[in-house]
């Protein structure tokens, strides 16, 4: 039974599995909101990061065409289908922002008044967050239904995902500290979203009916992103190691202690090292078996680097608020992304002109 | 590449080529190559060309630049001109690791690219097979089957080929 028959079969139970751990972080909620809600905006900036990778694939493909797209339409398109999902599961965090960014309930935490009346207010995030969330959601239609190659689309649905997903990484994960900076975050999120939708990809199909012998593309396409992203994370790094300023060091100093630390060497491990080095010999290229296990590595890697982004400002119990939050949105959002509509989407391969 | 007596069989398509290749390589010939207008996936192991040596020498060519470029950046920082920068570490591995990865990508290439002519025999301005007449098509829209095995003539080439319908069948060199 492949990957996908696998989640089409067990959606249903899914679905109830993110229901009963979305369950758990709203009981927790009550308690402390603040935990819940990081461990609910860890696991959605995790998983939406896979349907956003895609969606940046899909709109790459209608701009360039060709057949490269083809065998991992299947699994990408009803993540980029589903987008308008995670508009939904957004919500809670709209509604407990006080207790999750520290500028909405004291915005002297940021330095700068200017800022706060021009952008980083309570007003602003929401209005930027339905701007992004419903143009990834109607983009993403307009990709997956597109069939042939547009780039009518395809341009447009690019260009809005390079604002949207810098805004977005700025406003949901850089201001949960907002006295960090970092010009090149939103490439970065970027970049690990395409990694992870590849990553994606591989685990659940990586060498789809109908084009055997080809998974050394995917290979490739893996290390791109996954040589690409952990460029960009060390420049950011870089930057704030050789500039040195109170601010940035602080925010690494804090990422530096246990157990985050931790989280950061196996996730560079799991989703740097591993495809890099694994992917190098042609023959693991070859192998879809081998394609599976590397992808997964790589998604857990993200996942954990994705922790180690929001985590430390609530303590090491994000971690397992986290754990809650990636169980409760992936449950939910594979049982309906993995059923009713990939059962629709399955047959549909477009391969450009 | 091997000089002297060559045989080839020309090809209008690349599927009827990859075909003859198999079919020599089953044969259990020797000195095969095939010279063809665009890359063809699968030609490689068509023809049973055993993997190419060219990564070895790039992965060695590429570490050794890099630990080289590494190596000229610790002794200038550390040993030849110590000077603390704002508390900074005199072997300030990170802002080193940028060189010495470029210097890795660019000793690879280089090496690939040496390691390519050395292999290939290149630059050289003459093949027996260019004596072949119609040859330069071989980088327009033709496919040839070059065979370089002292034990197969034109006749046996032609038995093996039966049913492929080559365009020619010619001996060179």
């Amino acid at each position: 039974m492949s990957a996908p028959d696998w989640l089409r079969a067990h959606a249903g139970r899914l679905f109830l599995a993110g229901m009963a751990a979305a369950l758990l972080l709203l009981l927790w909620g009550l308690a402390a909101p603040g935990l819940a809600l990081t461990g609910w905006l860890a696991g959605l900036v995790f998983w939406l990061g896979i349907a956003l990778g895609a969606y940046a694939l899909l709109a790459v493909h209608a701009l360039t065409g060709g057949l490269w797209l083809a065998p991992l339409f299947p699994v990408l398109a009803p993540a980029v289908a589903t987008l308008p999902v995670f508009a939904l599961l957004a919500l809670p965090l709209l509604l407990g922002a006080a207790a999750v960014w520290p500028w909405v309930s004291d915005p002297s935490v940021v330095r700068h008044a200017s800022v706060v009346h021009w952008y980083l207010n309570l007003p602003g995030f929401a209005l930027r967050g339905t701007v992004a969330l419903a143009g990834w959601s109607v983009f993403g239609l307009l990709l997956v239904g597109g069939g042939a190659r547009r780039p009518a689309v395809g341009a447009p649905a690019l260009i809005f995902h390079a604002v949207a997903v810098t805004m977005i990484g700025v406003d949901w994960v850089l201001s949960l500290e907002p006295h960090f900076r970092s010009t090149v975050f939103g490439a970065a999120l970027g970049l690990s979203q395409l990694l992870a939708a590849l990553a994606w990809a591989a685990v659940l199909e990586p060498e789809p009916q109908g084009f055997r012998g080809k998974a050394g593309d995917l290979a490739r396409l893996m290390m791109a992103a996954a040589l690409g992203a952990i460029y960009l994370g060390f420049a950011q790094f870089l930057v704030a190691w050789y500039g040195n300023l109170p601010d940035k060091a602080a925010w690494f100093l804090k990422r530096e202690a246990l157990p985050w630390i931790l989280l950061e060497g196996v996730s560079v491990a799991l989703s740097a090292v591993l495809p890099i080095a694994a992917l190098l010999p042609t023959v693991v290229r070859r192998s879809p078996r081998a394609l599976a296990w590397i992808g997964g590595g790589v998604l857990v890697g993200v996942l954990l680097h994705t922790a180690w982004l929001v985590g430390p400002s609530f303590g090491p119990w994000a971690l397992l608020s986290a754990a809650l939050g990636t169980v409760a949105i992936g449950g939910i959002w594979t049982g309906l992304a993995g059923g009713p509509f990939a059962a629709r989407l399955a047959h549909e391969v477009p391969h450009g002109a | 590449m091997s000089e002297g007596r060559v045989l080839l069989a020309e090809f209008r398509d690349p599927e009827t080529l990859l075909d003859a290749a198999r079919r020599a390589r089953d044969a259990g010939w020797q000195g095969l190559d095939a010279h063809v207008p665009f890359a063809i996936e699968g030609l490689t192991e068509a023809l049973g060309l055993g993997p190419t040596r060219i990564r070895l020498a790039m992965l060695i060519g590429g570490v050794l630049s890099g630990a080289f470029v590494y190596w000229l950046q610790w002794y200038s920082a550390v040993l030849d001109y110590p000077v603390n920068s704002g508390g900074r570490p005199l072997n300030s591995w990170p802002v080193f690791l940028i060189p010495t990865f470029e210097a890795t990508v660019l000793g690879a290439t280089l090496t690939g690219i040496v390691a390519f002519l050395i292999s290939t025999g290149l630059p050289r301005l003459h093949h027996p097979a260019f004596a072949a007449q119609g040859f330069d098509r071989a980088s327009q829209d033709r496919f040839f089957l070059a065979v370089a095995d002292p034990e197969v003539d034109a006749v046996r080439l032609a038995a093996a080929l039966d049913g492929l319908g080559p365009l020619s069948i010619r001996e060179v060199g």
